[in-house]
This record gives C-alpha cells, structure tokens and sequence, in this order.
C-alpha cells in the first residue's frame, strides 16, 4: 500500500510539475498582448508601458512563472485582466456550477451504466444483452451537445419540465440549482454511461470465462454466487482505468455542454478569457483542470490498490 | 463477413461516398443564399427543407461530410504514425527510454482535446488544420499504448527470438514480424479512434474552431439551429442524425473487424496423430 | 460397494461429438488413473462429472453417485453436491485461485456455502483444511493471497478446497502437470495419503504415465472420447490390446531406453564450439518504494559451460533455475552482466562482423512452444528461409532448394512451404522450427524445451528424429530440459542447475545413475518408474 501511495505521489507531483511548465510555456507562446488588448489599439505606448509592467509583463518569464506557481501554490491565481477581480475568486464561482455537475453526470453514468453492463453480461447472447448492446452502441455514437439540444427540444421547449438554460444560482435554493443542472448532466452522462456499460460488460464476461470462476463453482457456488462474489470484484479493476480516462472528458464535454445551456461554468470561463486574451484565467484554468486529471489519476491508482492485493503486498 | 462487418462498411462507405460526390455534385448550390425560400420544409425539391439563410440542408449536409470525414482520418494519421512508431520502439527496446516515451504520452491525456484545440486556434489561427492537429495529438497517446500493449507480446515471442538467432536485426523484426503482427489490432483501433474523431470534429466546429465559414460544417449548424430550435427543430436534428450515423457506422466497422480479424477464429490445426508415421 | 459408476455418458458440444460411450467404476479409497493425450476427452469428462461443462454442451447416459443419479438432479440439487460431496482439483493452480481473495477466506467460503456454520467456526474448519495439505497456518498464514505462494503452495490450497468438506470422490484434473517434479513428488505424495486416510474415491486425469504409474490402483485410457483399454494397473502393460493404447504406453516407456548416438570424435586441443566462463545475470526487482534500494534477483550466479564440436549435452533444471536465461545468453539474446560468452575460443561481445555471422550460422535453436515460435502472418518456406541470408551460398535458386532440402531432412514435404503455420500440428511446427535451425547448416542447435509441449508419442518422434540427424550431421546438441527421461535419452553429458548455479556437471551414465549432489539424488527420487508400463 505504501508502495502504490507513495508511486503515485511521485508521479503526481512530476505531472504536476511538467504541466504547469507547459501551460506557461503555451501562455507565452500565444499571440497577442494582453496590455494591448486591455487598452485597445489607440492605447499611448507609455500607458501601455505602464500596464504592462503593473502585470508583471516586463520580467522575465522564469521570473513570472516562478511567481505565478507559488501564488498557485498558496491558493493565490492572480487578478483577471478584464473582470479586475482575483482569478481564485472567478473559478471559485465558475467552480460552484462545473463540479457539481461534472459529479451528477459522472454518479449517473455509473449509477445507470454499470448496472447495465452487469444485467447483460449475465444474460449473455439474451434479450436484456441484445438491447442494452443496442441502445449503448447508439449512446455512444450521440454528441453531447445534440444530445443536449435534443433535451431541451423535448424537455424544456415542448413540455416546459425543466428550464431551457442558464443558472439561477446557488442563492436561489438548492432544487433550483439542480433543476438546472439535471438536463446538462443527463446530456454528459447518457455517451459515457454508455461506455461503461460496454466495458463493464465485456470485462465481467472475460471474468466469467476465469478458471476461478469454475473452481469457485465446482465448490458448490450457483451461477449468481459465483458472479457476485467473484467475478464482480475482479471485473471492476479493468472498469476503474476506463473511468479514469473518462474523467478528461467528461471535462471536455462540460465546456461545450455550458456553452448549450448557458451555464456559468468554468468551460464558459475558459474561452471567454481566450478570446479577450486575459491569460492569467486562461493558465490559472487549464491548470486546475490538469491538476484535477492528475487527481483523478491518482485517486484511480489508490483505488487499484484497495482492489488489489497484487498491487498492495507484491510477493 | 458478420453483419456487423457489412453494415459498418455499408455507412462508413456510404458517407465516404457521399462527402466524394459532394465535393462534384450536391442538389443545389450549398452556398447559394435564398432568403425569401427560408425555413421551407421538406418538400420534392428541398428533400430536407431549407435553413435560416434559405440554404438547401440536403446539400449543406451533403458538403459538410467531408470535414468530419477528412479531419478524423488526418487526426488518425497522426496518431498512428508517431503513436504506433512510439509504442513499437518502446516495446522493442525496453529500458528508460520505453518507460519515458509512455508516461510521455500519457501525460498528453491529461490534457483535455479542447483546450489544445483552443490554444492551437490561437497560434496557428482558425482553420481546419487545428482540429486535425488536436484531434490527432490526443490520438497519440491511444495508438501508442495501443501498439506497445500489442507489440510486446510479439517482441518476446519465440519466433522473435529465433529471428534474432538467424541473425536478423531491430528494424528487420520490426517491419517483417512486428508489423504484420499487430496491423489487425491498429486497424480495429483505427476505426474506434475514427469514429471519436468524428465526434471531436463536430464539437470542435460546433465552437468554432473546425471548417471556417462559408464552408458547410455539421458542427457549426448545430450552433446555428440552437437557437431556432423552438421555430424550426428539423434543422438541429438533421445534422445531428448525420453524426450519429457516421459515428455508428465507424463503430460497427470496427466491431465487425474485430471479429473478422479475431486470431482466436483461425481454422483449428490439423491432430498430431496424423504425423504418426 | 461401488461408489461412482459412469455409463454411457455422450457428450456433444454444439453438435461436434466429444465424449462417447465412457463408462467408469470408482470405489472408496481407490484410485482411478484416467490417461490419455492432449484432446481425447479426459478433462471433459471430469467436468461432465461436475456438471460444469462449457454452455452448449448435450450430456447423456447415468453417472451415479452412491446410486443417486446426477444427471437427473436440477442446478440447485446440483450445487450442493458439487465442493460437498465431489470435489476437484485444476490443473493450473495459479489461475483457479481467485488473485482477490485470501487463502483462508477460499477455502472458508465451500465450508461456509454447505454447511452454513459461525463465520468463526468456518474458519477454524479452513486453517484445519489448510494444515492438512500441509500449510500450517503459523507458517503460511490463511491470510495471505495467492500471489504470494509458491506454485506448489498454491496446489495445495487448491486441495484444500477440494477436501475441505471431506467428499466422497476426488477429481484431480492434471494437477501436478504445471509444478516442478519434486513439487510434483510432494503434491502426489499427500493426494495418496489423503485417499488412505478419508477413504474417498480419487479419480486422476493426467497424459503424464509417470502420475499415473506413482499412483492408481486401475487405469483407464481415453482416446478420442472413448474409453479404449481399463484394468488393474499391476500388469497393466503386457495386458493392452488397443493399438492407441499400446502406441501411447510404448512411446512413454521405451524412451528411457533409447541410446545416444555415438561420440564423434574430437580434438582436445581445439578451443570449445561454444562456452560461457563464469558467467552471472541479474535482473533487478521491483521496488518496495521509489528511493529504496534496488534489490536483484540472481537468475546467473558463475556459471561456466562448454560445447563442444559433436557432443550432446543436457541442462537440467526447474523452473527458475536459470537455465532459459543461460541459453539465451549462449544464443547472443542477451548479455551477461559478468563473465563471457566465447565462440571458438573468442569473445562473442566483441566479434568482428564476418566471424559474428559465421557464429550464427553455425549456433541455431529451438524453441519451447511450437505455438509461438513460428510467426503466423509468414509461410513455413519463408519461415525456415529467414537465416539464410547467413550463408553467401544460398542466393536466388539455390534458396528455394535449400528450403526444400531442410523440410525433407526433417521429415515433411516441400510442398508444405507454401502453406501457414497454422495448417500444422504441434508436433510438425516442431519440425517447422527444425528445418529452420539445420538450413544454415549448423554445428550446434541450442534446444529449449523443445519437445516438453508435445505429447508423448509426438515427443518420442521428435527425439528420434533427432537423433537421426545428429548421426548424419556429426551436430552438437544442448539439451535444456526439466524432463530427466528426455536427457537420458540424447545426452553423453549432463549438467544439473538450481538457483542460478551449476550444482553437478558430469558424463550421462554418472550423473542420471550415480548422482553426487542431494538435488540431483532429490530430482531422480522424484521421478516415477514406469518401466512396469512396457507393453
């Protein structure tokens, strides 16, 4: 166990460490002077002078990243160049709506997709297989974001059930917020869940095919005894690195799905800031998204380990 | 052939088919501005009605094929040839190196396919370029697990080996053995990975960052039906049942070869007992 | 009385026949030996006793146990006589253990399943299960996980679960055919007392004679689906009829009594063909974390073996002996991390060019499994053609003849050529990766196991084949073999290896007969007599 904490801290902290050298690098490497844009085209040169080293601009970039990684460090991103309020403050808000919905959609594409994937690995070659091979074969080919207009066609346009977009905020009471949040979610959920079922389904029927699975039988273990108590368990592990891998882009998924439902997220945030080159949100953004993947990962690992003794105790 | 296998081929060809004949010949000019025609619905001369701008949607959706179509083939391009040179050579060699050019292209996954698609918009500019560079850098780390994970297996096998004491080098194992060895299993993961391609290429131009406009794109007339979808919701659905059946068909293509293409499905070998002399 | 009697058990699997007409008898404390090679039916008819066979499959006639007829038992009745009344050993002992579970906790849980006892109680019942196959829990605790015991170790919790509910019949499917033979001693050793003791009925399914000589009390042969010969196993030898019966006990027998080909001779003087000097390879182990030291495993520890022109030389040893990592060092597929390798008396790691493709046209090898040493995707001709680029002398036409040379010399024809390796048996891959070894024409092939996949009579084919071409080629052999029987028959000198080191080097005769080292004494113990078996 500590072989497999310790394996991942050490890599966690190397990607980490990589990353936010790339993110910088890329800031740097982007056209466009944020001084500039802030002042528009007619702007002085001394004014613009003036900005430029109020921002830091005129230092040199190791200088400047070093800055920027121990703000980061102490929880501290900088001030956005446009909203003039500090960037923490910006993604702690964006946050408040993009988390709790990255988490809804990913609890109810595993709520509804591994049970799925188990229901029909069970009943192999039958009924309950054939459709659910069906519908999850269609639910991945299905854009999110048609997905998602497709729902607010359905749910918000034509039987007025939930609201068609935007986000009342938090203030507004909790059923509300989720209110607002259900037909996003479900849009993320439905393509990923979708893959789960299907990895979960093959996985559990390579499991079956096991020779533990015959020993545990040959003990005198019926079909579904044997499936619960041994074939689930070791069925998971090969499902737990899918879900890991999908976290990425469950991410990449949310900036569109915010943009179809105007949802003030953190996928919103990021491409309003590109485009009016306020690279402080862009880098502090990009970062926390690679660090939560980085998170994710490593979380995954943990959980590899609880899973497996191989992995916890190597002989 | 499965059926899978023969419907898969029957879409992806009848798409592939479809973006060729567009580029030549569409029912109507996909460009040509009628705002007098607009919103018309399906009738025998618009066969899927016109758009906000009066354009011919069979004939938008027809030209707006190929940019999905020759986007995620680049991107996979892409991702074969760098990813599956990476992970053939990681597999051979072993070491440090192979360890390092993994935990590499790893590492590229934590980087969300959008955010690349952005920053590139902002460096190289807009344009179809991007996308296929974006799509294709997140192709990378796929194909080069993929083709170490497969290769592996072939590079410690018997036959390897005994190739290396008849005195045969890395590149000549690598071409004549490896290779041949492990195209079943890229082919298979070149249709899946063609398949989220196409998906990536439509959100990518759904915000803009794809095929430019005038260009048709199936993406970007998802946004601009979003909101007319209370007016006129054939124009969101259209499209978007174009990417779903590309995507479809892409999916069972792959199945189906990975079917086909089963190792385990060879024709049994003949009992020892008839070399009994 | 009788306890378990099979009649008239048909079994077809998606309509392709697999068992017909098998009938057994099993009685208290009686071994049954069912024997019979890869595919005639002897595992299959363990699981239709189980009632475990694979989705498809149509079962017919009676197998009553204690005159209760199973086939006619539903799946509920089914399960608990399955762990509770007959219980069954698998051959991989890796595999048929769940990697997740404890120890403890697998052999608890057929405990817990039929007798429904306190979870203490079921506990104690498995550490007293466990203790009986010989795993005290205050040595290996019931706590541990299969990964974490020796193949042997895992055998035998394999049989605890098997005996845990004391059952009436024990199915043993080929277990000891994935250990080590003094394992394999050990492991027959407490199946045989466990048959003495508890009185239950032990049904043994091996291809291995020497198993089933070591241990049944009757025999029955299987060959393809039908039971062909059955009888006491005292004078069970001169008594078969059977044509595959007597095929398959005669290639077992008479193998230990085949003779080397006579000693070509040789200059003392000349430096050796191929030797290894003190050589040693460590591979590094995992670690427990990143900045702990690394820790090596010894797989090499100065060793030194010569080859000479002509001489036929064993190495025996177990599995992680380190005799595979010594062949691939005397091949060139791998580096020594001290000592060297020499090819006629020079270093190989520092060969010139032209002396380095003499070397490997002169050293070739086979394989274990004939299943991967032969690359799918390429015809049999292009696959024994791949060293000859070697040989300046087997450009354009000459190739083709060569190719078609080297297929008849090792007896196929050259017509199969143009055919995939999957068209072939075993037995004839085998020949496949000979014919690719002899087209350069070689002094010495390095053989790896090379027969120890094949089944017996395939096996006796090979070894006399080679034996042929050794004879007509004046060729060196090395022999890397766990099988004892196998180097008695082609060896003149025999090197004996455990943990990384040569323990006994010496003439064939010496070593096999007059062992010195207690290992080699300990292997030849392990191995059981089956001259009583000569038709």
């Amino acid at each position: 166990m500590i072989r497999a904490v310790a394996l991942g801290l050490v890599s966690l902290v190397v990607t980490l460490i990589v990353a936010s050298v790339l993110v910088f690098a890329a800031m740097q490497v982007l056209p466009g002077d944020p001084a500039q844009v802030m002042l528009g085209v007619n702007a002085q040169p001394d004014t613009l002078a003036a900005l430029r080293a109020e921002l830091g601009l005129d230092q040199p970039a190791v200088a400047r990243y070093l800055a920027w990684i121990s703000g980061f460090l102490a929880g501290d991103l900088g001030m956005s160049h446009t909203y003039g309020v500090p960037v923490a403050e910006l993604v702690g808000e964006r946050l408040a709506v993009s988390l709790p919905l990255a988490v809804l959609a990913l609890a109810l594409s595993a709520a509804v997709g591994l049970p799925l994937g188990m229901w029909a690995a069970a009943r192999r070659g039958g009924f309950v297989d054939r459709a659910v091979l069906f519908f999850t074969q269609l639910g991945i080919a299905v854009p999110n974001f048609w997905l998602a207009m497709l729902l607010v066609l359905v749910f918000a346009v034509t039987w007025r059930w939930l609201p068609p977009g935007g986000f009342p905020g938090w203030e507004a009471g909790a059923g509300a917020g989720v209110r607002a949040l259900v037909l996003p979610a479900v849009a993320l959920a439905v393509p990923q869940g979708a893959i789960l079922a299907q990895v979960m389904r093959q996985s559990l029927i390579d499991t079956l095919h096991q020779d533990f699975v015959r020993t545990a039988r040959a003990k005198g273990l019926t079909r579904g005894e044997a499936l619960r108590r041994h074939a689930l368990r070791n069925a998971i592990i090969p499902v737990l690195s899918v879900m890991g891998l999908q976290f990425p882009f469950l991410l990449a998924g949310t900036i569109i799905v915010e943009n179809v439902f105007f949802l003030p997220g953190l996928g919103r945030l990021i491409l309003q800031a590109v485009n009016q080159r306020d690279l402080i949100v862009v880098q502090g953004v990009v970062m926390l998204l690679v660090a939560s993947v980085a998170a994710v990962n490593f979380a995954v690992n943990i959980a590899y380990a609880l899973v497996d003794p191989r992995l916890r105790r190597p002989a | 052939m499965n059926a899978r296998l023969a419907a898969g081929a029957a879409i992806v060809g009848g798409v592939c088919a479809l973006a060729l004949l567009a580029l030549l010949w569409t029912p109507h000019d996909p460009l040509a501005l009628n705002v007098a025609g607009r919103f018309a619905p399906p009738s025998p001369a618009h066969w899927l009605g016109t758009d906000q701008l009066g354009r011919d949607v069979l004939s938008l959706i027809m030209r707006g094929a190929a940019g999905p179509v020759g986007v995620s083939l680049a991107a996979v391009c892409i991702g074969l040839a760098v990813g599956g040179t990476l992970g053939v050579l990681a597999a051979g060699r072993g070491g440090i190196g192979a360890h390092a050019a993994l935990r590499a292209s790893d590492f590229l996954f934590a980087f969300p396919a959008l955010l690349v698609a952005i920053l590139l918009r902002e460096t190289l500019g807009p344009g179809v370029l991007n996308a296929m560079v974006a799509i294709g850098i997140f192709n990378v780390p796929v194909f080069t697990r993929v083709a170490y994970g497969a290769s592996l297996p072939v590079w410690r096998s018997g036959y390897v080996a005994a190739a290396r004491v008849a005195g045969r080098g890395g590149a000549w194992i690598g071409v004549m053995h490896v290779l041949p060895n492990i195209a079943n299993t890229l082919i298979v993961q070149a249709t899946i990975q063609l398949s989220l391609g196409v998906l990536a290429e439509a959100s990518l131009s759904y915000i803009g960052l794809g095929v430019q406009p005038p260009q048709p794109s199936w993406g970007r007339m998802l946004y601009e039906a979003q909101t007319l979808l209370a007016i006129a919701p054939l124009l969101a659905i259209a499209p978007g049942l174009a990417i779903v059946v590309t995507v479809l068909g892409f999916n069972l293509l792959g199945e189906g070869l990975r079917q086909a293409l089963d190792p385990r499905r060879a024709t049994p070998p003949e009992p020892d007992a008839e070399t009994a002399p | 009385m009788t306890l378990l009697a099979v009649d008239n058990l048909d079994v077809d699997i998606d309509g392709r026949p697999i068992l017909r007409d098998v009938g057994l008898r099993l009685a208290r404390g009686e071994t049954l030996g069912i024997i019979g090679q890869s595919g005639s039916g002897k595992s299959m008819t363990a699981l239709a006793l189980m009632g475990l066979l694979p989705e498809g499959a149509r079962v017919s006639g009676r197998i009553a146990l204690d005159g209760e007829d199973l086939l006619r038992l539903d799946e509920a009745a089914m399960c608990s006589v399955r762990g509770a009344r007959i219980g069954i050993v698998f051959q991989e002992p890796l595999s048929a253990l769940n990697p997740l579970m404890t120890i403890g906790d697998q052999v608890a849980e057929g405990i817990r399943q039929h007798r429904r006892p306190a979870r203490a109680q079921a506990d104690a019942l498995a550490r007293a299960a466990l203790a009986r196959v010989g795993l005290d829990p205050a040595q290996v605790s019931p706590g541990r996980f299969p990964h974490e015991l020796s193949g042997g170790q895992r055998q035998r919790v394999a049989i605890a679960m098997a005996v845990a509910m004391e059952p009436d019949v024990i199915i043993a499917d080929e277990p000891t055919t994935a250990l080590d033979v003094t394992t394999q001693a050990r492991i027959l050793d407490l199946l045989r007392g466990i048959v003495r003791d508890g009185g239950p009925g032990l049904l043994l399914v091996s291809h291995d004679l020497g198993v089933i000589a070591a241990m049944a009390d009757r025999i029955a042969v299987m060959d393809a689906g039908r039971i062909v010969e059955t009888g006491p196993a005292a004078g069970f030898g001169p008594r078969v009829r059977h044509p595959r019966a007597r095929t398959l006990l005669a290639a077992a027998t008479l193998r230990a009594e085949a003779l080397p080909a006579p000693v070509t001779a040789r200059s003392e003087h000349e430096p050796p063909l191929l030797a290894a000097h003190a050589v040693s390879r460590r591979f590094a182990l995992p670690r427990a974390h990143p900045f702990a030291r690394r820790t090596y495993r010894h797989a090499l520890d100065d060793v030194s073996l010569q080859l000479h022109e002509g001489e036929s030389v064993a190495l025996i040893g177990e599995s992680g002996s380190g005799k595979s990592t010594l062949a691939r060092l005397l091949l060139g597929l791998d580096r020594p991390d001290g000592g060297r390798v020499t090819y006629r008396g020079a270093d190989v790691a520092s060969l010139p060019t032209d002396t380095r493709r003499r070397m490997r046209a002169d050293v070739q090898a086979v394989f274990q499994d004939p299943y991967t040493s032969l690359d799918p995707h390429k015809r049999a001709g292009w696959i024994v053609a791949e060293p000859l680029h070697l040989d300046p002398d087997a450009g354009g036409s000459a190739r083709e003849d060569r190719v078609a040379e080297a297929l008849r010399e090792v007896g196929l024809s050259p017509d199969d050529a143009k055919k995939y390796p999957h068209a072939f048996s075993g037995g004839q891959r085998q020949r496949i990766a000979l014919a690719r070894a002899l087209v350069t024409r070689p002094r010495l092939v390095v053989l790896d196991e090379a027969v120890s996949s094949l089944d017996v009579s395939v096996q006796a084919q090979i070894l006399d084949l080679l034996a042929r071409l050794r004879a007509g080629h004046g060729l060196a052999y090395l022999f890397i073999t766990h099988d004892l029987q196998v180097a008695r028959a082609v060896a003149e000198r025999v090197a004996v290896m455990r943990d990384g080191r040569i323990v006994e080097e010496g003439p064939a005769a010496q070593v096999l007969h007059a062992p010195r080292h207690p290992y080699t004494q300990a292997l030849l113990a392990a191995r059981p007599d089956v001259s009583a078996f000569a038709v």
